[in-house]
């Protein structure tokens, strides 16, 4: 049982439900997570799959090892929405992702220079979810195309 | 007579013998004293010169060439020459001692010249000329610090910037925005009955509030109706929570339900 987990159970059955009066009101200004003890063999995709559940991932960053690139078990999302960091943090603590018990909170992320590259590539890739006019066109003749 | 003292002298050891045989005994007993006693006077003499010259150890060397071989003159003079020599190298050892002392007194001095140099550091300009005023090191630290607190500045505003929300960064009413929804589609739906024969295009890709695509396939419920983004596998991953939060939700509610109730039996 995380102290995360408690904090909210106590909130729960003192009857505290709005957000405004939770602890997590603290950190309203603050759409990054942090999640810790990842099973090192998740990748960038496989956290922004599981994390997707509770809103749109706007950035990502796994820890890796500057030498060999593996995983060092932990990581940072950012959220569209910084509401959906409640959701998770709320979720998703505790929950057993390949074999093991993730842990999730609040945080100031504070970027670093030299992985400049990796932030570009990472921001590369979502942006590719923003839709346009033309997209949605592209997407919704595709969808008819399929049935027939 | 002299030059038979002559020879007799000079070649001493040989030539008395051959004389005896033809002369007479008395005569023979007599030569033989005066040479022995000449002889002694002149070996006293030289030890006496080289015994002020040296000291016990050449007295000692003489002895025993002396002891060797007495008659022979030319030993004498190689015996002055050996001895000129330890003298000699022992004067250059002396010597070579009192170069090294020197030497040692010297490097102390060195050093404690390099320990009063490290202690103070000296400031140079770009174009090497040292700086020895106080006041010019000082502005120019003041300055410094000034340009970093501004840098530092704008760097945790650019953080705070990061960090926040685009949502909320943009200042957009979410509460505001869902009722808004709420009530259009309401409106829609009663007033207007032909809108189930409308196909718009534009509605068919759900996208989020800033244009990102959503999860177009019904999702779980949560407390602030926000959709899954477009990259969920469908895997509804939880620890329970959500559902807690609902329960508890329609407990209240059911309570504000019962109290009113109880109003009216009363």
């Amino acid at each position: 049982m995380n102290k995360i987990q408690q904090i909210n159970d106590k909130e729960l059955q003192s009857g505290i439900l709005s957000p405004h009066q939770s602890w997590h009101n603290e950190y309203k200004d603050n759409a990054y997570i942090y999640i810790g003890n990842l099973n090192r063999e998740l990748t960038e995709g496989d956290i922004l799959t599981v994390f997707s559940e509770y809103g749109v991932p706007v950035d990502v960053i796994l820890s890796r090892d500057e030498n060999t690139g593996e995983s060092q078990g932990f990581a940072y999302l950012k959220y569209e929405d910084q509401r959906s960091t409640i959701l998770a943090v709320d979720n998703l603590n505790g929950f057993k992702i390949g074999g093991r018990a993730l842990k999730i909170d609040h945080t100031f992320y504070r970027p670093k220079r030299s992985l400049q590259k990796y932030y570009e590539a990472v921001k590369e890739e979502l942006d590719r979810d923003i839709v346009s006019k033309n997209n949605a066109e592209k997407l919704i003749l595709a969808k008819k195309d399929q049935p027939n | 007579m002299a030059l038979h003292q002559y020879l007799s002298e000079t070649y001493g050891p040989t030539k008395p013998k051959n004389k005896t045989k033809k002369k007479k005994k008395e005569s023979k007993s007599d030569a033989n004293s005066d040479k022995t006693s000449l002889i002694v006077k002149e070996r006293l003499s030289t030890l006496q010169q080289e015994q002020e010259k040296s000291g016990v150890a050449s007295f000692s060397k003489f002895d025993k060439q002396k002891s060797k071989n007495i008659w022979k003159n030319l030993e004498t003079n190689e015996l002055s020459h050996a001895i000129t020599h330890p003298s000699a190298s022992s004067i250059t050892g002396n010597e070579s001692k009192n170069d090294l002392k020197e030497i040692r007194a010297q490097e102390p001095l060195v050093t404690v010249a390099d320990k009063s140099k490290t202690r103070k550091t000296i400031y140079r300009d770009a174009q090497g000329h040292k700086i020895q005023e106080d006041s010019k090191i000082d502005d120019s630290s003041f300055s410094r610090s000034k340009y970093e607190d501004e840098k530092a500045a704008e760097r945790e505003q650019y953080l705070k910037n990061l960090n926040m929300g685009d949502v909320q960064k943009l200042g957009i009413n979410v509460d505001a925005h869902d009722k808004k929804k709420n009530q259009t589609a309401s409106s829609l739906t009663i007033e207007d009955p032909a809108i189930t024969f409308t196909h718009d295009k534009e509605r068919t890709v759900k996208t989020s509030l800033l244009g990102r695509k959503l999860y177009d396939k019904p999702a779980p419920e949560n407390r602030f109706a926000i959709m899954p983004g477009s990259r969920w596998d469908g895997v509804h991953r939880s620890n329970g929570f959500e559902e807690k939060w609902f329960a508890k939700q329609n407990e209240i509610n059911e309570k504000k339900v019962q109290s009113y109730t109880l109003q009216e039996d009363y």
